[in-house]
């Protein structure tokens, strides 16, 4: 009965121009907006939950990678996503894992092609597919080893999903596509929200 | 304009569902056909191990602190198909030679179970899966954790792995059967800088595999 009569009165009386200025400042409409924007946090929020809970799982610092250099070629390429698995005590020789070096802040995937291990712990020595050699070039402060307890900390590379991570990339590196891509994101809420 | 983009926005979040559920169909039905095939049957023939010793002083043969490290290489043969293990899903192979040895840790006084690398490629097609090689030589030069490796005497065993890279799902690993039980003896430690050693082979009768 109410939302009748509103509706009949105002599209009798009220001009054009004045029922715009109304509609944003109605309590009805700031509520909507604010359950909008509750939602969009809501969904922000829920996907990083759901990476932090697959990365307690999987006891990984980082569940799902995305692969930035052509060094595991033919086999993963830049823009593959890989998902990792960290629960084993030790890995096996020929897993993929990725590792972090104290002086590098971006992870590394790499193939083991030594591993020794006794029932306290295990050294490990990485090589890229498509690389000439090993990886002790890399490794921090003169050592020629991975500890698999202290250096593992992404796990081993168990599932592949091909390309479908180039948009991070895209993200990360290209700031007109990140613009373009942000700006259009908004664009297309606010049109939706209307 | 409003339904429509609502209506877009629906059928992107079910299609994102129904691509992720279908995915891991993918990988599942993979590893599955692969077990069915009987790929944990194929069989690997070695023969002709040769290993040879060097030192080397480069950290990257594993030496550090300017101690020199005992490196070996090796000489095979080696006749395996792993045709089989190529699939609709499976986008490489990556074979490799590893040998394994168990040593005494001399700091903890536990067994310390070592694998190394000693040769690999990467298969992209079923028609180059048929390795036969003869005298073929390892690509890399290996070393143990500590500086000797040759000289306790040290007996190691050969075989062949495989890990398939699919083009969605799963990676899955293997080691393929020795039809001959390989056994090589590393010989007791480099003669000179440049080539040495003596090769000691001991065999076991081949033992018949039911594939």
């Amino acid at each position: 009965m109410a939302s009748e009569a509103q509706k009949e009165a105002s599209s009798v009386t009220a001009p054009v121009v004045v029922r715009g200025n109304a509609g944003y400042l109605n309590p009805k409409r700031i509520r909507k907006s604010l359950t909008q924007l509750l939602s969009v946090c809501m969904m922000f929020v829920s996907g990083y939950m759901m990476y932090q809970s697959a990365g307690v799982i999987a006891n990984s610092a980082s569940p799902a990678v995305v692969v930035l250099s052509g060094s595991m070629e033919p086999a993963f390429q830049r823009g593959d996503i890989l998902f990792l698995w960290n629960n084993e005590r030790n890995v096996n020789i020929g897993d993929v894992v990725v590792y972090d070096t104290g002086s590098r802040t971006i992870p590394i995937v790499h193939r083991v092609v030594h591993e020794h291990h006794n029932a306290n712990k295990q050294l490990l020595l990485t090589k890229g597919d498509n690389n000439e050699r090993n990886d002790i070039g890399l490794y921090e402060n003169g050592r020629i080893y991975l500890d698999r307890q202290r250096d593992i900390t992404g796990g081993v590379v168990k599932g592949y999903v091909p390309k479908l991570g180039y948009i991070t990339i895209l993200l990360a590196e290209n700031p007109k596509f990140k613009i373009l891509f942000l700006g259009g994101m908004l664009l297309l809420h606010l049109m939706s929200g209307d | 304009m409003d339904t429509f983009i609502r209506r877009s926005q629906a059928g992107f979040g079910k299609l994102t569902t129904a691509l992720t559920f279908l995915s891991v169909f993918v990988g599942l039905l993979t590893i599955l056909e692969l077990k069915l095939g009987g790929v944990s049957y194929i069989g690997a023939a070695f023969d002709n191990v040769e290993p040879t010793m060097r030192w080397f002083d480069t950290r990257m043969f594993g030496a550090i602190d300017g101690n020199r490290k005992e490196n070996a290489r090796f000489a095979f043969d080696m006749d395996v198909d792993l045709t089989g293990l190529f699939n609709w899903n499976t986008k490489q192979v990556y074979a490799y030679v590893t040998i394994d040895y168990d040593t005494m840790s001399t700091s903890s006084g536990l067994i310390n179970q070592n694998s190394l690398v000693i040769w690999d490629t990467i298969i992209e097609s079923p028609d180059r899966a048929n390795l036969t090689m003869k005298n073929a030589r390892s690509k890399y030069s290996v070393y143990d954790i500590q500086s000797a490796f040759g000289s306790l005497n040290r007996e190691v065993s050969i075989s062949l792995r495989w890990n398939i890279q699919p083009r969605l799902g799963f990676l899955s690993y293997g080691v393929t059967r020795s039809k001959n039980q390989m056994k090589v003896v590393l010989p007791r430690k480099p003669r000179s800088k440049t080539r040495s050693a003596k090769r000691v082979v001991s065999q076991t009768p081949p033992v018949e595999t039911s594939s």
